[in-house]
Formats: structure tokens, C-alpha cells, sequence
């Protein structure tokens, strides 16, 4: 608890230094300074508003429809709006914390580059209030419209995977827009474009504009109250409006829809492909890896993570291509050395979240394997070498696109393919060991277990592997670089073999000791 | 077929089963009793190695689970009181996916799985999710599953929960015949009017103690109760008739 909540300051701190360097940036800019903040704070507020409506309509769907203590609590001789409206307490938290938190070291960098009072802060807080009320409820209340048409749980992975690509894209699309630009003094007309570019979401009409301009004029809240009161008090009107709505469509809406909400649509056309085309199962293993794929293929929620993937290698490629060609030899070689260690945490972000979680997930029917004569090493064996197949791809991928991005020769190609392939192996088995070692039957939500205690010593372990293997390697990667700048013969043969093989022991040793770890600790769980 | 020695688990300072010996013989139906948190659950559970226990040996159609546990759990089934079936998979295909779990021929997949689909009249809910089914369906699969590679030893922890009265009434002539073929069930169960009916010899548990074990006829003999029925037996052996109140409240 206390390792969380020291992680979660250093992030806030982290965030709040960031954003006062941006800010501090900006306020330095004649004529468009101001204006790029307010745009700033608009930008943010339109980003946690849309954040808002997907989590309060996610956290909506989890607690006012398949929470497992409804059947009883409906069941009681209660008004159900007062049930709604103690779930809408929980939805209502659960959905707006981060976005609450995460007010707090914008705020506070904003205040420090314009010398706020110390009023700024409750005249923020009375803004930001309502700012969260209003999306909690217009999403509420549409999700209890929604049941009439769709099931709950359709929805939710419908949901899940809309959320998926909406990040997906966000992502790709504003690293396509280089906002590195706007700190390049040399580009003032990139600035000019991006902000063109940007000026599209600015809405007057919707509660992200009507925050960011209270908290601007929370600023000088003394010189000019009323535009502050202004947009505070039209927060806090749609607020109490959009509340009074809801509570109405709740109290009359809200029994039905659930008991509608309790319907399955059953397997549709699409969802029995993968009983059509999958082979029927042969010995045990290959049973449980075809039961992963079609789980696969019928939680639509899953599929979001090809398109994370597929991302990623976009991102990568473009930042390559963005290295400027005037490098010299030995500062691309190096860069394309260091980079290795990159593809190493892009591995590790990649495993954490599909491989770590892959024993939690199979739930509480977990209990079938262990019932099985199944040996839970060979288990993991058989999760590991179909689980690392796509990593490795991936991680291969990576190496393919950045040798002939940054010019490297066929040596140093080698040992990036030698060296990434080691890696997928190991990190892969660490993910597996120690997300079997931390498996959390109870929770179906990967991001929940990725973020758990288990996923945290998966991380630093797997760092400490990419540390060791790069210092390991660093030694005759330079001599060689050495040798070719003074163009010598290579002659440290002895110092590589021995290096490497060092690499590939303390690989192995990862792999094997991983997934025993695991083994023992799956074999020892006691389920009951 | 079912042998246990000495078996003790504690958590923490509670002592859930303690210095429990039994034995299950084949073709026996053998009832375990016993009110709620007297430790049946924990036996079970410790006897298909899903829990390990603190103390004693568990041994199961002659393997012993902690040291054979794939032999062991090749010659046993088991039915859980609360059925967790894969979701996402169909009917058909989660118990195709068991009978390679435990090494069948795809022939014999095949064939068992329509014979026992039809034989719990799940046949037409073959090829839908399970996710859709009610808790008896589940339930019903659930004992499909345990059936599929035709266990020595049937261990079920109150199957009959949640079943219609056609498919409990399968489910008693099927442990009947399971005894009848030379197989070992053991049955936990609340049920004790079933219990009386279907099983060879009970054992009855009070905190985590075996405190008696028989047919009903010989706990009948032993208590001096004759025309007693295995529920009054139950309730005074356990202390529930002392407690029972005269007036509901």
C-alpha cells in the first residue's frame, strides 16, 4: 500500500514537473503564450471529458447491471432508484479518481507559471466538481437506455474494444502530429499550423470549455469574478439539471433495464467460426491452446490488443525515420545498440500485458487444470512457446525495421536478432512465471492483474535481465566499434564468445528458473 | 479405493479437519455428513489435490496425490459445488476439451460427449456458450465433465444443488450404477433423506472430526435408536436437536 502510494506520488510529481515546463515554455511566448496555455487546459479538459463518459459508461455497465449482489438487492423491498443511486456513488468514484488526481498537478503547475493565489485552488475544486458530475451523469443514464437494446455484457466487451481503438488511434495520431514541434524555436510556422490543427475541439458549448475557462479565470478571480461565476455557475446548473434527469429516467427505467440487461444474445453466426475452422483438439496442451484461441476470438475486447501492437511498431518506425541522416557512423551504431535495450521494454510492456495475466485469466475454471493430469510446468511450456511466438514477431519486427533505418552492418545485425530472440524467450517466461506465481483467479480484468504486486516484480525483474544483457554485451560491441573506427582487425574473440555465452547462460537460467517458479507455485496453490 | 490417514489441515489456529481416517471400498456410495463447517468441503478438496493438507496421506485408487498426483487424478472425477465452466466455450467443445485434458482417443471424445450431453438432456444446448446457461445447466455440464473419462472414484461435493427433479433422479440411478459397475463414490451432501436412500455407509463429521461412521442400520444399532431415521441420528449426533427451536421464530 505504501509502495503504491509512493509509486503514485512520484507519478503526480513526474506529471506536475512536466506540465510546469510546458507551461513555463509557453508563458515565455510573446502574443500566443496565453493563448497556447488556455489551449492547453481546453485540450486536457476535452481529453478527460471524453475519458469520463467511456469510464462512467464502463463503470456504469460493471456496477448498475452486473454487479453480483443485484439479484439480491433487487430482490429487497427497495425503491430501486435508491439502489441506482448507491451505485452511482460507486460508479460515480470508481470512473472519476484518475481524472480528480490527475487535476491536481495541472492545477498546481498552472498556478505556479501564473502566480495564482492560494484561492485558485477551492475556486478550481468548485469548478471541477460538477465538471465530473455531468458526464457521470448523461453516461448513466444512457447506459440504462442502452439495456433495452443490447445485454449488458455484449456491451461491455463492445465497449472495451471501442475503447481500445479509440486509444489506439489517439496515440498514433498525435505522435503523427509531432508536437515536438511547437518547442522548436526554428518552426514558428509549425506552431501556426498546429494550433490551425488543434482549434477544431475548442466546443463552446461543452463542459470541458466551460472548466477550462473557470480555471483560467480562477486566476484573477479578484480583478474579474464574474467570468469566473459565469462559467462555474453553468457548470454547476447542468450539473444539478443532468442529475435531476437522470434520477428521473433511473427511478422510472431502471428495474426494467436490468432485468433486461440479464439476456445473452447466445453465440452468433460469426463468433462459431473458430468451431469451424480450429481443428478439433488434439492431446492435452494442444486442447488448452486451442481453448485460448477461441476465447480469443469471442472476447471482442481482446482483439483491441492487435491493433496496440500494430501501433507500437507504427510509433517505433516513424521515431526512426525521424533521426536525422547527418549522424555520424559511430553515434548511429550506438543509438542502434541502445535501442535494443528499447525493444527490451517494449517487450516487457508487451508481455506484461498479454502474458502475465494469461494463467490469471483462466479464472476460477483454473480448477479444471488442476483437477487434469496435466503437469503445470509443461503447461507453462506450451503457454510459453505459443505466447511468445507474436512477442518475438513483434520484437523481430523492431530489429528488421531498425537495421536498415539506422545503417548498421551485418555483425551488429546478427547479435540485435541473436540478442532479441534471447530476450522474448526470457522475458516472456519471467512474465509467465511470475504472473503464475501472482495469479489472481478472482479478477477478469487484465489491466487490474498487470497492475497488481506480481506485476510490479515482473517489470523490475524483467529490467534487470535487459540491464544485464546489454552491460554483457556492451563490452565487445565496443571493442568491435573501436576496431572498425580505427579500422583494426576485430581480435576480441575470446572476450565476445565468452561475453555472449555469458548472455545466453543467464538467458536459459531465466527461462527454466521462471517457469519452475511458476510450476511450483501453480502445483502448490490451494484453490478453495 | 479411497484411503485416508490421519489427515489434518489447520488455518492458522483453526483447525479445519483433524486426524481424519477413512476408507472408501469399490462399489460402495459412501455418504459424507455433516453440518455446515465441519470440514466436508476441506476433505474433498484436500482428496482431489486441490488443497494440501498439513498432516496425513491421501490415497486414491492406490496412487497417493502428493506424490502421484497425475495417476491420481487420472482415476478420479470430480463434481464441485460451484460449476465453473469456460465461458466462451460451447457445451460440446468444453467437454471435448476435458476428454483431451485426460488423454482420450478423438473417437472416444467424441462418442462420450454425445452420450453424455444426451443422457443429461443438454443435446440441444450442445453447441451454445455456456456463459448462457443457468446454474443447473452449468451444474449439469459440471458432472458431464467429471464423467467423461469414466473416473474409478466419483467425488461430489453436494451435486444435486440446483438440478430439476428428472436430472436428480438421473444422477442417484447413475451413482447406483457407477457402485454397481465396481467404482468408488463419495457424496457430501445436506440431503441427508438422499444420503439414507444411496449410500452404502456415511460418515458423519462434526468439527473436523469424524464422530461417527456406518450403514444407518449400524449407526442405528450403535446409537440404541431403532425407527430412528438418518436425520434424527444426524441431529443428535451433531447437537442440531438441542439447538432446534420449539416455535419458529
Amino acid at each position: 500500500m505504501v509502495l503504491l502510494g509512493g509509486a503514485a506520488l512520484v507519478i503526480l510529481g513526474l506529471v506536475h514537473g512536466l506540465l510546469w515546463v510546458v507551461f513555463h515554455y509557453f508563458s515565455h511566448q510573446a502574443v500566443i503564450g496565453g493563448l497556447l496555455m488556455s489551449r492547453i487546459l481546453s485540450m486536457a479538459f476535452m481529453t478527460f471529458l471524453l475519458m469520463l463518459v467511456y469510464s462512467n459508461v464502463l463503470a456504469s455497465l460493471s456496477s448498475h447491471f452486473l454487479s453480483r449482489d443485484l439479484p439480491f438487492l433487487m430482490a429487497l423491498p427497495v425503491r430501486p432508484l435508491w439502489i441506482f443511486m448507491s451505485k452511482a456513488g460507486e460508479a460515480f468514484v470508481g470512473s472519476s479518481w484518475m481524472v480528480a488526481m490527475m487535476c491536481v498537478p495541472l492545477y498546481g503547475a498552472f498556478a505556479r507559471v501564473r502566480h495564482a493565489p492560494l484561492e485558485f485552488f477551492p475556486l478550481a475544486a468548485a469548478a471541477t466538481l460538477p465538471f465530473l458530475l455531468i458526464p457521470a451523469a448523461v453516461s448513466m443514464a444512457a447506459t440504462c437506455g442502452l439495456m433495452f437494446f443490447l445485454p449488458a455484457r455484449k456491451m461491455r466487451e463492445a465497449m472495451l474494444l471501442f475503447g481500445m481503438v479509440a486509444f489506439t488511434g489517439a496515440v498514433v495520431a498525435f505522435r503523427l502530429m509531432e508536437p515536438e514541434k511547437l518547442i522548436n524555436p526554428n518552426n514558428e510556422m509549425a506552431v501556426f499550423e498546429y494550433m490551425h490543427l488543434l482549434a477544431a475541439p475548442s466546443a463552446p458549448w461543452l463542459p470541458s470549455a466551460w472548466v477550462a475557462n473557470a480555471v483560467v479565470a480562477g486566476v484573477n478571480y479578484g480583478a474579474d469574478p464574474l467570468r469566473y461565476l459565469v462559467n462555474a455557475g453553468k457548470l454547476w446548473a447542468v450539473a444539478l439539471a443532468c442529475w435531476a434527469v437522470a434520477l428521473l429516467i433511473a427511478d422510472r427505467t431502471y428495474r426494467k433495464a436490468w432485468q433486461q440487461a440479464q439476456e445473452s444474445l447466445g453465440v452468433r453466426r460469426g463468433v462459431r467460426l473458430a468451431s469451424r475452422w480450429l481443428p478439433r483438439s488434439g492431446g492435452a496442451y494442444a486442447a488448452i491452446l486451442l481453448k485460448d484461441i477461441k476465447v480469443f476470438v469471442r472476447e471482442p475486447s481482446q482483439w483491441g490488443q492487435i491493433l496496440l501492437l500494430a501501433s507500437l511498431v507504427l510509433i517505433y518506425v516513424f521515431n526512426l525515420s525521424r533521426i536525422p541522416p547527418d549522424l555520424t557512423r559511430g553515434l548511429r551504431s550506438l543509438l542502434f545498440f541502445l535501442n535494443l535495450g528499447f525493444i527490451g521494454l517494449i517487450l516487457t510492456a508487451v508481455a506484461a500485458r498479454f502474458l502475465f495475466p494469461l494463467v490469471s485469466l483462466e479464472g476460477q475454471s483454473f480448477e479444471i487444470l488442476r483437477l487434469a493430469p496435466v503437469s503445470m510446468e509443461r503447461y507453462l511450456w506450451t503457454r510459453l512457446a505459443a505466447g511468445i511466438a507474436p512477442v518475438m514477431a513483434l520484437g523481430l519486427a523492431l530489429v528488421a525495421f531498425s537495421v536498415p533505418m539506422l545503417g548498421t552492418d551485418a555483425f551488429m545485425a546478427t547479435v540485435a536478432g541473436c540478442t532479441v530472440v534471447g530476450m522474448t524467450g526470457a522475458i516472456g517466461a519471467i512474465a509467465l512465471g511470475c504472473g503464475a506465481g501472482f495469479a489472481q483467479f478472482r479478477i477478469s480484468n487484465p489491466e487490474e492483474i498487470v497492475t497488481s504486486a506480481g506485476g510490479f516484480i515482473f517489470m523490475v525483474v524483467s529490467t534487470v535481465y535487459i540491464c544485464a544483457i546489454l552491460w554483457l554485451e556492451s563490452h565487445p560491441v565496443r571493442l568491435y566499434y573501436v576496431a572498425a573506427l580505427f579500422r583494426r582487425p576485430f581480435q576480441a574473440h575470446w572476450l565476445a564468445a565468452g561475453a555472449f555465452s555469458l548472455a545466453a547462460v543467464l538467458t536459459v537460467v531465466a527461462v527454466i528458473g521462471s517457469i519452475r517458479y511458476g510450476a511450483r507455485a501453480l502445483a502448490a496453490r490451494e484453490l478453495s | 479405493m479411497i484411503r485416508i490417514e490421519g489427515l489434518t489441515k489447520r488455518y492458522g489456529a483453526l483447525t479445519a479437519v483433524d486426524n481424519l481416517t477413512l476408507g472408501v471400498r469399490p462399489g460402495e456410495v459412501y455418504g459424507f455428513l455433516g453440518p455446515n463447517g465441519a470440514g466436508k468441503t476441506t476433505t474433498i478438496r484436500i482428496i482431489t489435490g486441490l488443497i494440501k493438507p498439513t498432516s496425513g496421506m491421501v490415497w486414491v485408487a492406490g496412487h497417493r496425490i502428493d506424490l502421484e498426483p497425475e495417476a491420481a487424478k487420472r482415476a478420479l472425477g470430480y463434481i464441485a459445488d460451484e460449476p465453473h465452466p469456460y465461458d466462451k466455450l460451447t457445451a460440446r467443445e468444453f467437454l471435448l476439451t476435458i476428454g483431451s485434458l485426460y488423454g482420450l482417443s478423438a473417437r472416444a471424445r467424441a462418442n462420450r460427449t454425445a452420450d453424455l450431453l444426451g443422457f443429461l438432456s443438454l443435446d440441444a444446448w450442445g453447441d451454445e456458450l455456456t456463459e448462457s446457461f443457468s446454474h443447473g445447466m452449468r451444474q449439469k455440464l459440471m458432472i458431464a465433465a467429471a464423467l467423461m473419462h469414466e473416473p474409478q472414484v466419483l467425488v461430489a461435493d453436494e451435486p444435486l444443488v440446483g438440478l430439476d427433479p428428472a436430472s436428480a433422479r438421473k444422477l442417484r440411478e447413475l451413482f447406483r450404477s457407477l457402485a454397481k459397475e465396481g467404482k468408488a463414490v463419495i457424496l457430501a451432501t445436506h440431503i441427508l433423506e438422499i444420503a439414507e436412500r444411496l449410500c452404502d455407509r456415511v460418515g458423519i463429521m462434526g468439527h473436523g472430526k469424524l464422530i461417527e461412521e456406518g450403514s444407518v442400520a449400524e449407526l442405528r444399532e450403535r446409537l440404541k435408536a431403532p425407527g430412528k431415521n438418518l436425520e434424527e441420528i444426524f441431529l443428535e449426533l451433531t447437537g442440531g436437536a438441542e439447538g432446534r427451536p420449539e416455535v419458529f421464530p
